[in-house]
């Protein structure tokens, strides 16, 4: 069984790792403007980093694999954040055509994450 | 509810993902606490400028400097500052760099907002908790740029720090050389007028038919030889302070005109038809009893009153303790680093004669002595042999030098003399008669006892070549 985490498409869901209780608990820290405004900040956010892993510079792919370790671990997105910080440190001793292969499963896990904050969002504006 | 009233309850906040800068930032306010965000080195680096925030929550990355140069500069600035680094995991070895280099504690991503929350705390709690070194108190309690810890001048700062605030007229009381133009400083460097202008002026120094136009300035051709505009000290002052030395010198028909600038806050120079608004806070001083001034009818009672609101007296050097000793090797220091020499201090016998001298020239006095010793000798210490004859109370005249030459000049014979050479004759000669004391010889001469030292330092210079 193949436990590189970058390497591995795995069978697990997004919802088995993503703790989403804590998104929820930080949700309730603030009222419901908060609440709307902060899930669009972390939409926007999430959808820069992935963005940002497009085509670029192992520096700049490390730079932004840090940020994404960081935030997608404080909102419960455990294998993001896994998967992140894999990234992080073979960011800058991998050949620029291994970190594009690299970045994949990293960009593909990002979307399960906006998804679920897509819902979030929905359910705000629903409020 | 936790009682948070007793330290500021304003966070700098520096974390460069927006979402996570909300998520803190949320947690926080929830708690109480207001929070100042910035998301790069450059815009924590300007808030902390502004608010020089005791707690500050510093990310370890930031895009445009490292968070420990950051916190580097935050620590020089203002070194009791506690900084908290959030830092991501795979980051520790970082972090505990941070912390050797002064941090205050490290969080580790993910943290939830309790333990945000604790650690805001703790930096809180730290900083009440501190205790001061003994040097830290010490140089608390005294006002910078003054030397000295007496009673009397403690006093002195405590009056400063508490007009600070205010914009209240200061009157400063006090015998020449006691430092009333420094206080004056001092009063104004710990106003919220500080970043503002601080002009100075002296109405014993400037001719009274000049005076109304360094105060108020004129316009061009308003008088002959006002061939441009002049601005006023009064314009030049605004938004700042005016500190109007020796105002008892000052003629009773511009005493009028300065009674209607503080009742107007407005300024009409030399020549002009409209009056101008500026906002000045006023300090003045003098070396002599207002009251007994007012008294005498040579200064306006209105004036007085609305001048001498926040009366401040500086105590001369022979009430002040052991701050002569600790003024003279501050003094000997400095004089000896600029003039090349070696002084180390100040031998026992000198300390003591130094407490015991009554100084009738107080500081400005004491620095003339030294200047004097530190020219003329080497070190190591300064000995009782190498100060000038005339500084002992109970010397005979004769003995004394300095200003005079031994024998009493001849005031008669003045003719082919400048007039420059002949007020330094009649200076000496009233000095000689007076055992040197500058005070006495100023009321001979009615003049202020400053315009006899500032003479004296020109002669000293002078002299030196």
């Amino acid at each position: 069984m193949n436990t590189n985490h970058l390497l591995d498409n795995g069978t697990a869901t997004v919802e088995q790792n993503f703790d989403q209780s804590i998104l929820a608990s930080i949700f309730s820290i603030g009222d419901e403007a908060m609440q709307r405004a902060l899930c669009d900040q972390l939409l926007s956010d999430f959808r820069r980093m992935a963005g940002g892993l497009e085509d670029a510079e192992p520096v700049v792919v490390a730079k932004i694999a840090h940020e994404l370790k960081g935030l997608a671990s404080t909102i419960g997105a455990r294998r993001l954040a896994d998967l992140a910080q894999t990234l992080n440190k073979a960011a800058e001793s991998v050949s620029p055509s291994a970190l594009s292969v690299l970045t994949f499963p990293v960009r593909k896990e990002i979307e399960g994450v906006l998804a679920v904050l897509d819902t979030c969002a929905r359910a705000f504006r629903q409020q | 509810m936790k009682d948070r009233s007793h330290t500021t309850d304003t966070i700098l906040l520096i974390e460069d993902t927006p979402s996570l800068q909300m998520i803190y930032a949320s947690a926080l306010n929830r708690a109480g606490y207001e929070v100042v965000t910035c998301g790069t080195a450059a815009e924590g680096m300007a808030e902390f400028r502004k608010l020089r925030a005791p707690v500050v929550l510093l990310d370890l990355m930031l895009p445009d400097r490292t968070g420990l140069e950051l916190m580097q500069d935050f620590l020089e600035m203002e070194p009791h500052t506690c900084i908290t680094v959030i830092t991501a995991n795979g980051s520790i070895n970082k972090a505990v760099e941070m912390m050797r280099a002064g941090a205050h504690e490290f969080l580790v991503k993910p943290f939830d907002d309790q333990r945000l929350l604790a650690a805001v705390e703790n930096a809180r709690r730290s900083l009440i908790h501190r205790i001061p070194t003994k040097a830290e108190a010490a140089e608390a309690a005294v006002l910078a740029p003054f030397i000295g810890r007496s009673p009397a001048m403690h006093a002195v700062y405590d009056k400063i720090r508490s007009v600070a605030r205010s914009m209240a007229t200061v009157f400063i009381t006090g015998e020449s050389g006691t430092g009333k133009e420094l206080c004056a400083e001092a009063v104004h460097g710990t106003s919220s007028r500080a970043r503002g202008p601080f002009i100075a002026l002296n109405c014993g120094a400037i001719p009274i038919d000049l005076l109304e136009s360094e105060v108020f300035g004129h316009l061009r051709g308003s008088f002959t030889g006002a061939i441009s505009d002049k601005t006023g000290a009064a314009a030049a002052a605004d938004g700042g302070t005016l500190f109007l030395d020796e105002i008892c010198e000052m003629d009773l028909n511009l005493q009028t005109k300065l009674l209607r600038f503080l009742q107007t806050s407005t300024i009409t120079p030399v020549g002009a038809t409209k009056p101008r608004k500026v906002n000045v806070r006023i300090i003045c001083a003098t070396n002599r009893n207002p009251l007994e001034e007012v008294r005498r009818g040579s200064f306006r009672e209105d004036l007085y009153y609305r001048l001498h609101v926040v009366p401040i007296h500086m105590p001369p050097l022979r009430m002040r303790g052991d701050d002569v000793i600790e003024i003279a090797e501050a003094l000997v220091a400095r004089m000896a680093e600029e003039e090349g020499h070696v002084f180390t201090g100040l031998d026992a016998s000198v300390k003591d004669l130094f407490r015991s001298l009554p100084w009738p020239g107080n500081v400005r006095q004491l620095i003339n002595v030294l200047r004097n010793v530190v020219v003329l000798n080497d070190g190591p210490l300064v000995t009782s042999d190498m100060l000038p004859p005339d500084l002992y109370p109970d010397q005979e005249p004769e003995r004394q030098n300095g200003m005079v030459k031994a024998e009493s000049v001849g005031l008669g014979d003045l003719a082919g003399r400048t007039l420059a050479q002949i007020e330094r004759m009649v200076i000496e000669e009233t000095l000689r008669r007076h055992g040197g004391s500058v005070p006495r010889a100023a009321r001979e001469l009615d003049v202020s006892a400053s315009t006899i030292y500032r003479k004296l330092e020109a002669w000293a210079k002078l002299d030196a070549g």
